[in-house]
């Protein structure tokens, strides 16, 4: 038998879903670019209401806006609602989790039981009061996004902290003279890190998909169009009733293979090798 | 007394594991008679292959491995059997006690259920005498009510305690083999003493005893066989006594000296890796008798004395 | 006599299980010595606090009552720099070797972060002399802790402790899990280190023979009490 000599980030790759990450990269791409790939500018207006042709390959909305620019521009609202919510989710629930779990004593139980406050505060309904009473804005929506979701992230780098705060090397690291930051940065989050990826995927993901839910009831910025707020005017403004599917199922769509790509993305460390275990 | 007849016969075997495409030979060449009612001890240090035998035996090896050689267990070759055939076998013929086990119980079930499931699974004796059997397993591991002791759960009770109720639970299904892979690992005097008793015990009870380890004592003062392995090959086999007060081969007279008793003398150097063993015997760059034909030509196993040396001075 | 490196007065500890817990009582009235140049074993039955008062010992974890003099300094009583600056004189040589290593990072990079401790210089020509001291090869370093044997991982776990110059060496049961061979090589390399660094050790181990072979006083301890 041959031995071919792989190298270790390849190894690593073999698990890699390469077509989500092309498709994840397409969106990117148009979040970034959207100018190279739109067929005409978001502010030209065409007639309304009209249908898939040579011209519009997606048709026009009710405003006379062709859909596929539309479709293309709100690639990038989205992403930054699902991104920035995933990033600032992250930070907190990490951070939480850290000092939780390695300080433990009366931080722990302190952070714990924000936690804890936290988790039972009914997400959807809060957020319908805080647009409610605030000017609904993208940034207010991913501060929102963010702070009601970094809970179960929270929780879980407590519980990976914890268990090996008391393992031999992290001992051995304070037992050297390594400050708790280093220790905290080359000791522990290297090792948890194969859990937060999941974690801030899943976060984006869901966030997207709250995002959706909101503008789909109303309650996001009415100015920005993200695809679920196109998904919304769909259905508000005739759209479903003339059964204009071009119209709807689009950024329906685009947001499921999104969401899709992100989520397998995240599940790149699950792979069919043993698990270290801490004892 | 029956008169002593092979229970196991392994001839030849030789596992090869396959990872990254590279072939790591785990054990070379292995054959060994274990007789009925006699207590086989398997020495060496980690990595020489002897819990790969153990794990073959059973056919519990990973997917990534090849076994060539036979391993006959009552006159059934292993490796021929359908699986369900293999599992009735696994626990009711062939009783397995791994490292640490006090720790095999599972922590959410009475000690009741983790009895009644291998009997009921196994079936070794009818519904209406399992509770009875129980009992009697339970007062001969050492506890005095059984029927209160049935009731606890793995936590209310200590390690030894434990221990006792795993052996009770190995012994309950009357195994004719029992396997024990290296059930002393890592622990203090006390309990090597507990298992020392358990070990004892399967032995009373007339079965046949496969003891996997690298605690040299404990192997003196259980088997009636010894089997020495290095690098995956057998150096050394023959009766335990004899091998023990007078080893034949280096590596043997080298793992003796290193015991506490006699100065703890080191072996210098450490085995070779697997997957780059030299041409010669495997023990030559540690050998102190070493010669230039032993980097040169692998030595045979012969017989000399009344046991198996493989070396280039006998 | 020589003179006194570290004494324990009084020692006492306790533990309890999160805010509503129960106390447990893990040392009570520890007192023990070390001079300098003596190996001193500590011997008792496993959950009896020796690892505690190791953690005590080496500044990581405080007692809730008693005091730790390094020569002639109360740790308790100097400000956090020096108490950390001696405090690192002691180290621990933990069981299990293999997880005194990062397990995602290779080994060449676990020891370069020595650099960043204050008070480390490494050896300018890496660190192929120590590694031969404890009787291992450079390329071990290219490896991953889970890729290496017991011994050498302890070895090497040695190796690092001597980089940082350390006067006392606690030595968390340092055979437990290794083959007879292995101890052997183990102890015997100890010895050595002992002898050609000068250094003192407090060896903590359940086997008796062990404690004989490398101690010349030892302490016996049972339920959090030293005698």
């Amino acid at each position: 038998m041959t031995v071919i000599n792989i190298p270790s980030w390849l190894k690593k790759m073999r698990y890699t879903p390469t077509f989500c990450i092309i498709i994840l990269g397409i969106f990117v791409y148009a979040a970034i670019f959207p100018k190279t790939i739109s067929p005409y500018s978001p502010d030209i207006r065409f007639s309304p209401y009209g249908e898939p042709d040579e011209n519009h390959i997606l048709g026009t909305d009710d405003m006379g806006y062709d859909i596929l620019t539309l479709l293309i521009y709100a690639t990038r609202i989205s992403l930054i609602i699902g991104v920035f919510a995933g990033i600032l989710s992250l930070c907190i629930g990490t951070s939480i989790g850290i000092a939780s779990g390695f300080h433990q004593g009366w931080v722990d139980d302190l952070m714990m039981g924000v936690t804890d406050i936290i988790l039972i505060i009914p997400k959807i309904p809060v957020t319908i009061l805080i647009a409610a009473y605030l000017h609904p804005s993208i940034w207010i929506l991913i501060i929102v996004l963010g702070l009601f979701s970094w809970e179960t992230t929270a929780r879980v780098v407590r519980a990976k902290t914890m268990q090996i705060r008391n393992s031999g090397f992290v001992l051995s690291s304070r037992c050297l003279g390594f400050s708790s930051f280093s220790i905290i940065i080359h000791d522990i989050i290297p090792v948890i890190y194969p859990v937060l990826l999941p974690k801030f995927m899943l976060t984006i993901a869901s966030a997207m998909i709250s995002e959706a839910s909101l503008s789909f009831l109303g309650l996001s910025d009415p100015m920005m169009e993200s695809w679920g707020k196109m998904i919304a005017d769909a259905f508000d403004h005739g759209g479903f009733i003339r059964e204009m599917w071009w119209w709807f199922l689009p950024p329906a769509i685009c947001m499921c293979v999104t969401v899709l790509a992100i989520t397998r993305i995240g599940m790149i460390y699950e792979s069919n090798e043993p698990e270290m275990v801490f004892e | 007394m029956n008169s002593p007849y092979p229970i196991l016969d392994i001839s030849n075997l030789s596992i090869t594991f396959l990872s990254d495409g590279i072939k790591i030979p785990a054990v070379s060449s292995f054959s060994c008679r274990i007789m009925q009612g006699t207590c086989t001890a398997i020495i060496g240090e980690s990595g020489c292959g002897k819990s790969v035998v153990a794990h073959a035996i059973l056919r519990l090896l990973p997917k990534n491995s090849q076994v060539e050689g036979t391993i006959i267990f009552k006159n059934q070759n292993i490796y021929r059997l359908d699986e369900r055939l293999l599992q009735s076998i696994r626990g009711k013929e062939i009783g397995i006690m791994f490292q640490s086990p006090d720790r095999a119980l599972n922590p959410i079930y009475r000690l009741y259920k983790q009895m009644f499931q291998p009997l009921d699974t196994h079936k070794v004796v009818p519904v209406q005498e399992r509770e009875a059997h129980i009992h009697k397993a339970l007062i001969k591991a050492g506890f005095s009510n059984p029927e209160l002791a049935a009731r606890l759960y793995p936590c209310h009770c200590s390690g030894g305690m434990n221990q006792r109720a795993v052996t009770a639970i190995i012994l309950s299904l009357e195994p004719d083999l029992v396997i024990a892979d290296e059930p002393t690992k890592g622990l203090d005097r006390s309990k090597i003493l507990d298992i020392q008793a358990s070990l004892q015990e399967v032995l009373h009870e007339k079965r046949t005893l496969l003891l996997i380890t690298h605690d040299i004592r404990l192997a003196h003062t259980m088997a009636h066989h010894i089997v020495v392995m290095y690098a995956g090959e057998i150096v050394e086999a023959g009766p335990a006594n004899a091998i023990l007060s007078s080893p034949s081969h280096p590596y043997t007279r080298g793992l003796i000296q290193s015991l506490p008793e006699n100065g703890f003398n080191p072996i210098p150097g450490c085995a070779p890796p697997l997957t780059n063993l030299p041409e010669g015997c495997r023990f030559a760059d540690r050998c102190y008798q070493v010669t230039k034909l032993c980097h040169k030509r692998p030595a045979k196993l012969t017989q000399v004395n009344g046991r198996m040396i493989r070396c280039h001075r006998y | 006599m020589s003179s006194v490196l570290i004494e324990a007065k009084n020692v006492s500890k306790r533990y309890r299980n999160g805010l509503a817990g129960e106390w447990q009582q893990i040392l009570t009235n520890v007192s023990m010595m070390v001079h300098d140049g003596e190996t001193v074993g500590i011997c008792g039955p496993s959950g009896c606090g020796k690892s505690t008062l190791s953690r005590i010992l080496a500044g990581l974890e405080e007692p809730d009552k008693g005091e730790i003099w390094f020569r002639t300094i109360l740790l308790s009583s100097v400000d956090n720099k020096i108490r950390k600056e001696m405090r690192r004189k002691i180290q621990i040589l933990f069981q299990d070797p293999g997880s005194s290593f990062n397990p995602v990072r290779k080994l060449n990079v676990s020891m370069n972060r020595l650099i960043n401790l204050p008070g480390v210089t490494l050896p300018r020509q890496g660190f192929s002399e120590i590694l031969h001291k404890v009787g291992l090869h450079e390329e071990i370093l290219s490896r991953y802790p889970h890729e290496i044997s017991g011994g050498q991982a302890q070895r090497l776990a040695l190796a690092r402790i001597l980089l940082t110059k350390p006067e006392l060496i606690i030595l968390d049961e340092p055979t437990s899990g290794l083959d007879i061979s292995v101890q052997a090589q183990i102890l015997r390399l100890l010895k050595e280190v002992k002898k050609r660094e000068k250094m003192s050790y407090i060896i903590i181990s359940h086997d008796s023979d062990v404690l004989s072979f490398m101690s010349d006083r030892i302490y016996s301890m049972e339920n959090g009490a030293l005698s």
